[in-house]
């Protein structure tokens, strides 16, 4: 590691690279600090845009709170476009060079677009990232839409299902594959989410796929299925997934993919030959790190818990000097969504779970606990409506616990083990 | 009433990170400033993974945090700077820790 840094510069003006600004001022750093963004916005938090935002509760404004005595420079509505290791230089769509002794890429990811374009850019076809999105989609779901076509059987898209079912807004979910949310909560669970959906009063179709948009004038009207059935609506939203933003790093000799920007437990980045670059570090959705709670496997959690964990531990690794210990990212993944009027939370990861067990209430409650197995281990676990209880099992993750749990516990006489 | 930014051993070493928003403001150029809003607004930011449902923002200010179904909390992520009192209650009242309010711009440094 080099000297003690004078300049550092964070690219991507979201909550990981605030959370790193606002940690590297507490840790002690007294130089200078830039925050380059690619919006025009001051950081603001992403959450509330697919909920309150879009149904048009309180404000729409949600810039996140900053310290009086953050003294950063935003560099807002520059994109970074090239870094430079060798010169140790990032520059700006504006054609300006900043210079940094430590950098940190925090770039995030954006809405996977439509894959054909020109029903992309039918009025009326949107997907839903940033707040400018959110606020234009929110406009159009008030000016009351006959009926909103959601694609993605994701957290987003269910979001976005139930805010147009608070506003009496006729809404068909198509899901492609399995079950919705299936790839954070299995298909059980997401099968009783997609129930409640139903209840709601949504036309979920699972296995369902659009053929093509149909437009008049450049203005969407409606949708035709795969399997022939004709759909007629105001508005698609597209929440397919996200891609990262690793364009810029071309050329540098990352090691940076769709997959995202390869670093080590400490945030530190690695170049495509596996070498660390000891001055630049990664955090956010963009990273993909080895995660202790998961048998180091490498994984890029697009969380905002993980932004904010993850933008921590980085800022006090650019700042550690030779002498002192690197701080190792071991964040537990962790996320909630707020839906149909339930509050998911889930804690670990899911992925390659063999077992399933509810330990507190049940799916016909609509409130429940649920632990995922894998090879003998409790690896995460799911609240709906429950979430007092998650952290004692947040730390059970963090041990290693044993799966199945207890299964003779005097309050859980009839524990089931089922798939998940 | 606000935090420090930096802990208090490290202050000292801070040098011009601390207490200089102001001067440091009007010193950037133009270009560098954020778009400041129309009226003064506080900032507000809940983490929900941390929030339980304890409902205790809801009760210290009603108009602004509001409790729908049994644990999904909304709130106003830019209330006006008139709620400052019922929001700091709020930030207090919450037993998790989970609610972030920016300080008060005048206070800086204290």
């Amino acid at each position: 590691m080099s000297k003690v840094p004078e300049r550092i510069v964070v690219v991507g003006a979201s909550l990981a690279g605030l959370s790193a600004a606002h940690a590297l001022r507490a840790e002690g750093f007294a130089g200078s600090l830039t925050l380059v963004g690619d919006e025009r916005h001051a950081p603001y938090d992403r959450p509330p845009l697919s909920k309150q935002v879009l149904r048009g509760l309180f404000s729409p404004d949600t810039t996140l709170p900053r310290h009086p005595d953050l003294n950063a420079e935003f560099r807002l509505g520059t994109p970074a476009n090239r870094l430079d290791l060798d010169a140790r230089t990032v520059s700006l769509g504006d054609g300006t060079t900043l210079a940094y002794d430590r950098l940190l890429i925090a770039t995030g990811t954006r809405a996977r677009p439509w894959s054909k374009p020109k029903e992309a850019a039918l009025d009326g076809v949107f997907t839903l990232r940033n707040r400018d999105d959110a606020e234009k989609l929110s406009a159009r779901l008030r000016a009351e839409p006959r009926r909103v076509v959601l694609v993605g059987g994701g957290f987003i898209g269910f979001e976005v299902a139930s805010t147009c079912r608070d506003l009496d807004i006729p809404v068909t979910v198509l899901v492609r594959d399995g079950q919705p949310l299936e790839a954070a909560l299995g298909p059980r669970l997401g099968g009783l989410v997609g129930e409640i959906a139903r209840e709601r009063g949504v036309d979920l179709r699972l296995g369902a796929e659009i053929e093509s948009m149909e437009s008049e004038g450049g203005r969407l009207t409606g949708v035709a299925l795969r399997d022939g059935e004709r759909i007629e609506a105001d508005l698609v939203v597209v929440a397919i997934g996200a891609l990262r933003n690793v364009e810029w790093l071309e050329g540098s000799g990352l090691a940076a993919d769709e997959g995202g920007v390869l670093c080590d437990g400490y945030c530190r980045v690695l170049r495509a030959n596996g070498d660390i670059v000891p001055d630049v570090f990664a955090a956010g959705d963009i990273a993909r790190w080895p995660n202790p709670h998961g048998d180091e496997a490498l994984v890029a959690v697009e969380h905002w818990g993980n932004a904010r964990a993850q933008a921590k531990a980085a800022a006090r690794n650019m700042l550690a000097g030779p002498a002192a210990g690197l701080t190792r990212h071991d964040h537990l993944p962790d996320f909630w969504s707020q839906q149909f009027g339930l509050t998911i939370k889930l804690v670990g990861l899911t992925e390659g779970a063999d077992g399933f067990a509810i330990v507190h209430g049940s799916p016909e409650e609509r409130r429940l606990v649920a632990l995922y197995g894998r090879d003998g281990r409790t690896v995460a676990a799911a609240s709906i409506d429950s979430a007092r209880w998650l952290p004692a099992y947040a730390a059970a993750i963090r041990e290693r616990a044993p799966f199945p749990p207890i299964s003779d516990a005097i309050d859980q006489p009839r524990l089931r083990i089922k798939e998940p | 009433m606000v935090e420090p930014l930096l802990r208090p051993s490290l202050r000292q070493n801070a040098g011009r990170a601390a207490g200089t928003i102001g001067r440091a403001r009007r010193c950037m150029r133009p270009s560098t400033l954020l778009p400041e809003p129309d009226e003064p607004r506080m900032k507000v930011v809940v983490d929900l993974n941390r929030c339980q449902g304890y409902a205790q923002c809801v009760y210290a200010a009603p108009r602004h945090f509001v409790l729908q179904g049994r644990e999904a909390l909304i709130y106003d992520p830019s209330p006006d700077e008139a709620a400052r009192a019922e929001i700091e209650r709020a930030v207090h009242a919450c037993p998790v820790r989970a609610i972030t309010a920016d300080p008060d711009a005048a206070g800086e440094a204290k």
